[in-house]
């Protein structure tokens, strides 16, 4: 598995937000699951197809506030309004610890991932904070 | 997913080569293909359940696909407004093969499946770690230049890159 971190990515303490999944939906168990994990044919699509690409593709998505991450769903729900069924139907809030992998820095969407490390418990540390609709 | 009234077909026949993802998040959800003769194709993700993800396939032109990318056009304009007045509906399972396809009109189209009415484009939606997005974007829809430029090298059997490229005194 191609799982290296970018050079510029660091160990930090973050509150983060994450779409996932209500425990009675089908797609619960990935929450926390990078779409490379969950989707391992997509490694030959376009996409994936650089190294440093790839490495991306091992990465979990977070944003650093609530009025982000809802801004990011209204901006994505505008162009397609199914697209919790997708993403997750939901907002999970926990915080990241130093321990548990290196994030990249913050983008001006207040977007930023994750490289967790193989032993982390992600799932343990968040718990959903609101509904998306 | 979500039901809906096409005409089936046995097969998806188009050959496309994706080009770029247009909207990215975790996942390509609008993403630009184009045919062998360089027919420029979307592909809008629209539904999933436990197998596959449905996609919606359909032609844009050079001219719409740049209107959509300068905000004179919505998502929505370009697919409830398809060119051929049709849109593919693909299913695709994990491996990328097509499970099902078939002719939807756009009067057919589930509500959940037609952008907002604000749904206009800004490139913040390209994804980030794709460098060379915005070059083949460009590159797809603001191509008079090129164009212009084979016509003159046919012309003058070379390149008259000065004719092209010297910046107007005016």
């Amino acid at each position: 598995m191609f799982s290296a971190p970018p050079f510029d990515y660091t160990s930090c303490k973050r509150v983060a937000f994450r779409f996932v999944f209500e425990e009675t939906h089908n797609n619960y168990k990935n929450n926390f699951l990078p779409v490379l994990i969950i989707k391992p044919a997509r490694q030959n699509g376009r996409r994936f197809k650089k190294d440093s690409s790839k490495c991306h593709g091992y990465a979990l998505s977070f944003f650093d506030t609530l009025e982000h991450i809802r801004k990011q769903y209204a901006e994505l729900k505008r162009d397609n309004p199914n697209i919790s069924d997708i993403i997750g139907t939901h907002i999970a809030q926990g915080i990241i610890e130093k321990e548990d992998g290196v994030v990249s820095q913050i983008d001006n969407k207040g977007h930023f991932s994750l490289h967790s490390f193989s032993d982390t418990q992600l799932p343990k540390k968040f718990r959903i904070v609101s509904s998306l609709d | 997913m979500q039901e809906i009234v096409g005409y089936p077909l046995d097969n998806f026949s188009l050959n496309l080569r994706d080009i770029v993802d247009l909207i990215y998040f975790e996942g390509p959800l609008l993403t630009l293909f184009e045919n062998e003769y360089g027919d420029s194709y979307l592909y809008y993700w629209c539904d999933v359940d436990e197998q596959c993800n449905r996609w919606l396939v359909f032609r844009v032109t050079r001219k719409t696909l740049r209107f959509y990318v300068t905000q004179k056009l919505s998502l929505r304009e370009l697919i409830v407004n398809p060119v051929d007045g049709f849109l593919y509906s693909i299913e695709l399972d994990d491996e990328l093969q097509c499970q099902r396809c078939c002719l939807i009109q756009p009067p057919n189209l589930p509500p959940k499946y037609i952008p907002a009415v604000d749904s206009y484009y800004d490139f913040s939606k390209l994804d980030p770690e794709e460098t060379e997005a915005k070059g083949l974007l460009l590159e797809k829809i603001w191509d008079e230049k090129h164009e212009l430029s084979d016509l003159l090298t046919k012309l003058f059997d070379k390149p008259p890159l000065e004719m092209i490229d010297e910046p107007s005194l005016a």
